[in-house]
């Protein structure tokens, strides 16, 4: 970092984030810094349309508003907001058409997790909802050339009138599900064994072949180690990592964001709880690599190369050697204080 | 002795202190007290951690040959864990490297694994964990450090020339190593310790030397919240008749309190020690009474912890004790909120943006 590199590499590729500023105040916009979009609160998760003309920031949870975007241009529309009965959790996925937006919710009075069903051509009106088979859904994608789309149940309980208080962890059950949106039928699930039963799954990313990367979260005893990363096939149970490899040991039970190259082979995981991203390889689930980056969390791979784009809350944005970790380039946005929040998305 | 008036005293003054945002803090500010931290702090306290490791290391060695009694190995012990104690709340860089923190105390261990595999191990006698100087380090981090030889030194009846007392100087070598990587990795004009007060030094990841400190802040905060938690309420229990001492951390060498007592000295050196460090950053932000109220706590605290017995045992159960005790956790609750609250704002710090808020 002694010296600022140029940013060719940064120009090819756009990747958004949100980000607060030195007042307080909430933006989104990309890492190169041509876009600055005001928001009405704190953002958290990004969706982008399959031919990404369309782009939608989403209200952290639990919020009410999300606002559109053009990510192509930066032109943005006023932000709207969900009916008050309803908040969002995050993240939302457009289907693999582009016809319709999935968001995760809560239904609060049963505690049943939900997917809401928005019309994007309609703005985003309520078309249907329905169940993620799990509470407290989280991060949510679609199944590579399907219509069927996967959910991440957090498995962790929680209420408007408490916020993100968390109310059933002795009773907690995380899972993935993936379901047909159609009828709402589960196909298939993948359940963590008894003794990670406090490990909230709740990130996501996919491979265009269908290998589902999760990362986790643990609520139990403190300090103890839990495997934090896994992979899915959509139909065996979860493999997870070893718990007690370093690098696992490394990120201190909290996985924040994570992501796989654009080639499948490398996962990467951030953790701002210890300032870490360690990269693992996907077949053998092998510890590639590690780097200490304090209070990382947002990620994606470069939309244009085999490596990793990663922010900070100190306002660093990093390109991170998808083979080793090491820091490729960095950009620092400390002069005009952004501190970026906990997800990056590429847009190829 | 427990001092009743300085515990009072401790707890009148635990409310919601007032600050002033910034006068505004100059860069200079910040990278003074980084580099005192750094070099007079962080660096001194890892040099004592691999020194006492030495003489560990040279006491076990001397032990298994039958040339030192066991009574020199159990206080070689405690000299080691007091440094490491005095160094625990530093969880990051070096000390994150390589499962350097896990290796060296593996705790909590909540499901029995260091009794579990040491069984295993003492059982089968593995050959190479007591004859290849590597092959312990590439071992389970369960059986590597501090509590797997507390096992071995209070709680399993070694002798020398047996494979325990073997495998106990193999845990001392390898503690060694652990503890002088730390010491070289965090010496005066090592990459990490510049890092922390040279802008845009190559190593460390903090582009500006106000969030180095914000990091040095947050080490306070975290280690606040796992002595409150971890190490007196949990242990403590919700009643005298409900406490559950064996979770404690140094149950068996009966020092859990003893660890408290040092990890809080650690910490008021870490916020006021030298000549000022924290406490000096918000003197000159016009602050004085804030630095005041948090030093006097962070160090009443430790001197009423000191004054305790070293068992936590003792504490859980007499009322007499218990009851000042966890009135000191409370008080290390609110300090650690009044750093959160009212210090970092003071100084224009931002702990932990993701880190303390993810989702």
């Amino acid at each position: 970092m002694a010296s600022c590199p140029s940013w060719a590499a940064f120009n090819g590729s756009c990747v958004y984030g949100t980000w607060q500023d030195g007042e307080g105040r909430f933006h989104l916009g990309d890492i190169r810094g041509l876009t600055d979009i005001p928001l009405p609160g704190r953002g958290h998760d990004i969706a982008v349309s399959p031919n990404g003309d369309l782009a939608v920031v989403f209200a952290r949870r639990p919020g009410r508003f999300l606002l559109t975007f053009n990510p192509a241009t930066g032109e943005h529309d006023d932000p709207q907001w969900c009916p008050v009965d309803r908040h969002l959790f995050g993240h939302g996925v457009f289907s693999h058409d582009g016809a319709v937006l999935f968001v995760t919710e809560n239904d609060f009075e049963t505690g049943e997790g939900r997917i809401a069903v928005l019309d994007p051509r309609d703005r985003f009106r309520r078309i249907d909802d329905i169940s993620s088979h799990g509470v407290g859904p989280h991060d949510l994608l679609g199944w590579p050339n399907s219509d069927l789309i996967l959910v991440a149940n957090g498995g962790i309980h929680t209420h408007p009138e408490t916020g993100r208080e968390k109310l059933n962890l002795s009773t907690m059950e995380s899972s993935l599900v993936l379901l047909d949106p159609r009828d709402g039928n589960s196909i298939s699930s993948a359940v963590l064994p008894d003794a990670l039963q406090r490990l909230s799954l709740r990130h996501l990313d996919i491979s265009s072949n269908g290998t589902v990367v999760v990362g986790g979260q643990w609520e139990g005893e403190n300090g103890w180690p839990t495997p934090l990363v896994g992979v899915w096939d959509g139909s065996q149970p979860l493999t997870l990592v070893d718990a007690f490899s370093p690098a696992n040991l490394a990120m201190a039970g909290y996985v924040g964001s994570v992501a796989l190259n654009t080639a499948g082979t490398t996962i990467a995981a951030t953790s701002p709880v210890s300032g870490v991203i360690t990269l693992w390889d996907r077949e053998s689930l092998q510890a590639r690599g590690s780097t200490f980056l304090p209070d990382v969390c947002g990620l994606c791979a470069d939309p244009d190369g085999p490596d990793f784009m990663v922010s900070t809350g100190l306002g660093m944005v990093h390109k991170l050697d998808g083979q080793t970790a090491h820091i490729l380039e960095s950009r620092s946005h400390t002069v005009d204080q952004r501190l970026w929040d906990n997800h990056l998305v590429g847009v190829a | 002795m427990l001092d009743r008036r300085l515990l009072l005293a401790l707890m009148a003054c635990a409310t919601a202190l007032p600050f002033r945002s910034a006068r505004a803090l100059e860069m200079a500010n910040f990278v003074a007290v980084n580099q005192k931290i750094a070099q007079q702090h962080i660096a001194t306290r890892h040099a004592t951690f691999a020194a006492s490791c030495s003489g560990l290391s040279i006491t076990l060695v001397a032990f298994t040959a039958g040339r030192a009694e066991l009574y020199a190995a159990r206080q070689s012990f405690h000299a080691a864990m007091d440094a490491w104690q005095a160094v625990q709340h530093i969880r990051f860089g070096p000390s994150q490297i390589d499962a350097r923190q896990f290796r060296v105390q593996f705790w909590p261990d909540s499901r029995n694994r260091i009794g579990r595999q040491l069984g295993e191990i003492l059982i089968s006698e593995r050959e190479d964990l007591i004859s290849k100087p590597d092959a312990l380090a590439q071992a389970s981090i369960a059986i590597q450090g501090l509590p797997a030889l507390e096992r071995l030194l209070f709680e399993i009846d070694i002798a020398p020339g047996e494979y325990a007392g073997m495998l106990a100087a193999a845990i001392g070598d390898n503690l060694l190593r652990i503890a002088q990587d730390l010491e070289a990795e965090w010496a005066p004009g090592s990459a990490w310790s510049q890092g922390l007060y040279e802008p845009g030094s190559s190593s460390v990841a903090y582009p500006a030397p106000s969030q180095a400190s914000a990091a040095l802040l947050l080490s306070l905060v975290t280690q606040l919240n796992v002595i409150a938690s971890a190490k007196l309420r949990e242990p403590m229990g919700q009643s005298a008749e409900r406490a559950r001492p064996r979770l404690s951390e140094s149950w068996r060498s009966e020092r859990s309190i003893r660890n408290i007592a040092i990890n809080l000295d650690a910490l008021s050196d870490l916020f006021s020690g030298g000549d000022g460090h924290f406490a000096n950053l918000l003197i000159q932000s016009g602050n004085e009474t804030l630095a005041a109220d948090l030093q006097e706590r962070l160090r009443g605290c430790a001197q009423i912890m000191q004054g305790m017995p070293a068992s936590l045992e003792v504490l859980a159960t007499d009322l007499s004790l218990r009851i000042p005790a966890l009135d000191v956790a409370d008080v290390i609750d609110i300090s650690r909120q009044a750093v959160e609250q009212q210090v970092a704002p003071a100084l224009g710090l931002t702990l932990g943006f993701n880190s303390l808020d993810g989702d």
